[in-house]
């Protein structure tokens, strides 16, 4: 009898076969035996190699099947599982006790409801509910000053709510009742010199009644004399369109300042006098004051009040203590050495001054580029004129000034510019933006789990959908869901809420303007790579793509649920 | 057979090839060669099809496989209700010229 050797298709198109039927989902194997089964039917190369391929395809086709269904079975139960395997599609159950799913959502409710979880919360919704830019009049902290503020006309909450105010005519209507009440808060005046605040377009100097009232109050103050010269040099509205029609440079406007005797005198009179504040620490008193006896600890607040602070104008101090050292300079070559040395003195002066009350970095740098410039020149005038004992003293000043300065000019700047501060804070943001959204999207949905999963618990397996089915779902995962992001919003604000209410509380120093203002800006700063998701624009992106994937995937199971119903 | 179903030309050639004697029990290598569709497209067809009880499904005895020097076939073929349903579909389907029949000789 001949012997026939096998084809190649007959020798490997069984194992290849077998092999799919090995890995073949079990709840669906009958299906690969069948395939299987008429391999043997298909009589040449081509038409078996064809059916083994759509074999390949119906395996690949019952596996997505059975991962996809995979996922609505509970964590460590197989499909062979007596309850997996033959209960309907939609028929999960929650699995997790209804004490844990309790102690969970209690623990959430705790956490949410402590104070610094709720200033976060609101803080997020003001960043992101509100129109674009800070508008205190939403915040609810405000709206209960305003509510307090009707019946209790207290000067020290009429000051801060003229502060907070966006409203040009109520802020003055409301500095000008406090100062009436109590006339240690005219330096209001001096932070509502040039309002509004918030439109450069529009801002107009302190009226001459105002600003006369604040110089009688506080005539020893460099800092109105500043103003007074600001006023002069910097004319509102006027200085853009100015500059834009005429190109004049800082130099050609400096030049024109000089001529100025009213610029000059007021310049001299603020370099010469004998103090300097900028009034900031009665503004953080103010904020205080305020929060601790009306019970508004708002980090907010503070921020607000003390990043639109009154500033004085750099440009302006630093150029007139470029005028002074040309004059100095021209005095010296003259042999004025007398008229020199009085000139150098007049910035080494304000140098001092400003180092010691100047609250704002930019104040303390300033402070020391003057000085170090004005005292260089000064100790070799009084060497050359006997005066070594001055000359001592300045040279003592100037090494001092030289040790504090830190090598990295970083030291003059506000902690939460400098760029690894910066970036630890952008991340903590990002974190508690994101936590934030978490809960406020996880804790509705578990309650709308709760109540579809009672309200339906009655109702039999096979006549439940799609909603019980992730109904159940959400119920057993939402939970714990919201805790975590519960906690997560809690230990990451935490030291930054310990920041701001260590400032807020009266009678503390030992938390700084710059620290202050770090934490409190966090919630509302993401880092740069990530910072998209604050813009309005990509929030209507992602509603539209989340939207349009849904439609979609919904319209991908109709057309598969009617191509599927046979 | 209670709702109105929009079906594939595919599941109605597979239709038309299960009607052709209905009451006898056909496999699916067979069922693939009369209506022209590849192992991939016919089993889901056959699996929906089950699934909504609508084919009966069974196993060849052993000894017949085992004669031919092959392992027993799955057979199937259209439950009672589902042949009326089914001659419905394709009288519909023709008639809106959906699907024409390719074994209109048999």
């Amino acid at each position: 009898m001949p012997t026939t050797t096998p084809k190649p298709n007959q020798q490997f198109a069984p194992r290849i076969a077998r092999a799919i039927v090995r890995i073949w989902p079990a709840q669906s194997r009958e299906w690969g035996q069948a395939f299987a089964a008429e391999l043997p039917a298909a009589q040449t190369a081509g038409t078996t190699v064809t059916w083994l391929i759509g074999g390949l395809m119906l395996l690949l086709r019952e596996w997505l099947k059975h991962a996809w269904r995979s996922l609505g079975r509970p964590v460590g139960s197989t499909a062979s599982d007596a309850s997996a395997a033959f209960t309907p599609r939609y028929s999960r159950t929650p699995r997790m006790p209804l004490w844990l799913m309790l102690t969970l959502t209690l623990c959430s409710i705790a956490i949410l409801l402590h104070p610094e979880v709720r200033q976060v919360l609101r803080n997020l919704s003001y960043e992101y509910s509100s129109e674009p830019g800070w508008n205190p009049d939403q915040w609810s902290s405000v709206k209960r000053l305003r509510k307090i503020s009707k019946s209790n006309r207290d000067p020290q909450l009429l000051a801060l709510l003229s502060l907070l105010s966006k409203n040009v005519d109520e802020q003055l209507a409301l500095s000008d009742e406090a100062i009436n009440k109590d006339p240690s808060l005219t330096w209001l005046d001096y932070q509502q010199s040039l309002l509004p605040a918030n439109s450069s377009s529009a801002q107009t100097y302190l009226s001459k009644e105002r600003f006369a009232r604040l110089q009688q109050w506080d005539p020893n103050n460099g800092v109105l004399h500043l103003l007074a010269a600001e006023t002069l040099a910097y004319p509102p509205r006027v200085e853009p369109l100015d500059m834009l029609i005429r190109r004049k440079s800082k130099t050609s406007r400096e030049k024109a300042l000089i001529d100025n005797p009213q610029w000059a005198s007021a310049m001299h009179a603020a370099f010469t006098a004998p103090n300097y504040d900028s009034y900031v620490l009665q503004l953080v008193e103010l904020i205080r004051n305020v929060s601790s006896r009306f019970s508004v600890q708002d980090p907010e607040i503070g921020l607000y009040v003390l990043s639109m602070r009154r500033i004085v104008h750099i440009d302006l101090l630093r150029g007139y203590a470029d005028v002074l050292t040309d004059r100095a300079a021209s005095l010296e070559a003259a042999g004025k050495t007398n008229e020199a040395i009085a000139t150098y003195s007049e910035m080494l002066h304000f140098a001092q001054q400003i180092s010691l009350d100047g609250k704002a970095p930019f104040e303390q740098y300033l402070a020391q580029q003057i000085g170090e410039e004005a005292a260089t020149r000064l100790a070799p005038l009084y060497d050359s004129t006997g005066r070594s004992e001055e000359a001592s003293l300045i040279r003592f000043q100037l090494e001092k000034w030289k040790a504090e300065r830190d090598p990295k000019i970083l030291r003059y700047v506000p902690l939460h510019y400098r760029w690894s501060q910066w970036n630890s804070l952008a991340w903590s943001g990002l974190i508690i933006t994101v936590a934030g959204f978490a809960v406020s999207l996880v804790i509705p949905v578990t309650f709308i789990a709760l109540f579809i999963v009672v309200r339906r618990r009655k109702t039999p397996p096979e006549l439940r959908g799609p909603a019980d089915f992730w109904a159940s779902l959400c119920a057993d995962s939402a939970p714990w869901l919201s805790l975590a992001s519960s906690v997560l919003l809690y230990v990451t604000y935490h030291p930054y809420a310990r920041i701001c209410s260590a400032f807020l509380k009266e009678g503390d120093t030992s938390t700084g303007i710059e620290s202050f203002l770090s934490a409190a800006m966090v919630p509302a700063i993401l880092p740069d790579d990530v910072g998209f998701i604050s813009d309005p624009y990509f929030h209507w992106v992602g509603i539209t793509t989340a939207l349009g994937v849904l439609l979609v995937f919904f319209l991908w199971r109709m057309i598969l649920r009617s191509k599927h119903s046979v | 057979m209670g709702r109105r179903l929009r079906i594939s030309p595919q599941t109605l050639s597979l239709l038309e090839a299960l009607l052709y004697k209905p009451t006898t029990w056909h496999h699916g290598y067979a069922l693939s060669q009369q209506t022209n569709l590849a192992s991939g497209t016919l089993y889901p067809i056959l699996m929906r099809l089950e699934k909504l009880r609508w084919l009966e499904t069974t196993w060849e005895q052993p000894g017949i496989g085992a004669a031919a020097g092959r392992p027993p076939r799955h057979l199937y073929r259209l439950t009672s209700e589902a042949r009326a349903w089914a001659r419905e579909e394709l009288a519909d389907a023709q008639k809106r010229k959906f699907w024409k029949p390719a074994l209109n000789n048999a």
